[in-house]
């Protein structure tokens, strides 16, 4: 995310310490978590009419 | 020639234009401090706040303010931050920018310009991400443009400032950082003119936008299995460039058209029907899923209409006869 410049161009104001510490760790425990499963990304879209993954299409 | 970046392109075209004509000013968001991603930087500075505006949070506003003023005669050019963002002033643009010159017989013109960084940029999840050209092609009284390099960044938004109607103006946000050389003097990029970037034979393969450059890389993984690819950058999708589109077509028997929107109902459908209708030879289009585009990389992976998979939709394609 280093390189992104969006939330710098946005910030109005500092955080206080302990709302920078609360989201650091947040952002700490998220890097560590496993990547999740990219068949996720074709779940939780609508009942009726949801795309299908087409056969194949997965990587790795 | 010069080289500079796409975003660099395009805020010297605006300049440029500024420059010249008195009557073109820009509006929006953020673009006293150069704009969210840096495309207004140092512009403020030069033309001051009355020229280079900046705007409450409205987006209905904005755009309400812009077709107004351009009515009255100047040049306005918005700047929506986010395609996504630009949906809370749809009204104002389909239903007042687009009509009023058929509504007042002509008495009027709308030559307004609207910015929308378009498209996926990593991890920006559903609603920052889109890519929704088709809704505005849709529309009759709005050109779209839609330039992949900084060369058309800078000819093509001269060209829509210059357009009597209204533009939308759709960048690119993963190509900000793409360089590219530039002529010192601004080159015409006609509206409604296709760029070919690669000659062939077997198979002509259509793309516009970020997703050119992922075409160009699957002509070049074609090329290396002996198979002939004739590349065009749409950049402008209305009006488009049917007449070199269907010439291409013609020569090569096959269209493929690949874009990163959704594939349902994308612009690659109205292209792929035309030539279908019009030649009668095989046609076939990738874009995404109909799915929201994912936050989390190995997700927003799924939806890429990357060079690996225009190649294997190429392929594809040529497994079948050359005439339906």
């Amino acid at each position: 995310m280093a390189e992104r410049t969006y939330l710098d161009w946005n910030a109005t104001a500092p955080l206080r310490p302990e709302a920078r510490a609360a989201i650091a760790e947040v952002a700490r425990a998220a890097r560590a978590a496993p990547w999740p499963d990219p068949a996720l990304a074709w779940t939780d879209v609508q009942d009726l009419g949801a795309e299908l993954r087409p056969e194949g299409s997965a990587r790795g | 020639m010069a080289e500079m970046t796409y975003l660099e392109a395009g805020a010297l075209a605006l300049a440029e234009a500024m420059r010249a004509d008195p009557r073109v000013w820009a509006l929006g968001e953020d673009l006293g401090r150069g704009g969210v991603f840096g495309q207004y930087k140092g512009l403020q500075a030069e033309f001051g706040p009355e020229r280079i505006v900046d705007t409450p949070i409205s987006e209905a506003a904005i755009m309400a303010v812009a077709t107004g003023a351009a009515m009255l005669g100047t040049r306005p050019v918005v700047e929506m931050r986010f395609a996504d963002f630009a949906l809370c002033a749809i009204d104002e643009l389909v239903n007042q920018a687009a009509k009023a010159r058929y509504m007042f017989g002509g008495q009027t013109r709308v030559p307004l310009v609207v910015r929308e960084p378009m498209g996926r940029w990593r991890s920006s999840a559903a609603q920052h991400s889109q890519s929704l050209e088709a809704w505005y092609v849709h529309v009759p009284g709005l050109v779209v443009l839609a330039p992949a390099t900084p060369a058309d960044n800078r000819a093509l938004l001269r060209a829509a400032i210059a357009c009597d109607d209204p533009v939308v103006y759709l960048e690119h946000k993963n190509l900000w950082p793409f360089p590219g050389e530039v002529p010192d003097e601004p080159e015409p990029a006609p509206i409604g003119k296709a760029r070919r970037v690669r000659e062939g034979s077997d198979l002509t393969l259509v793309a516009w936008s970020a997703t050119v450059h992922e075409a160009a890389r699957a002509a070049e993984l074609l090329a290396r299995e002996g198979i002939s690819v004739e590349l065009f950058d749409l950049r402008s999708l209305w009006p488009w460039d049917r007449e070199a589109v269907l010439g291409s077509a013609a020569r090569t028997g096959r269209l493929l058209v690949a874009h990163e929107a959704v594939q349902v109902g994308g612009f690659g459908a109205e292209v792929a029907a035309t030539v279908a209708e019009e030649l009668g030879v095989p046609v076939a289009r990738i874009g995404a899923p109909r799915l929201p585009v994912p936050y989390s990389p190995p997700l927003e992976a799924e939806l890429e209409v990357d060079a690996a998979r225009i190649a294997a939709a190429a392929r594809r394609l040529l497994e079948r006869p050359r005439r339906a």
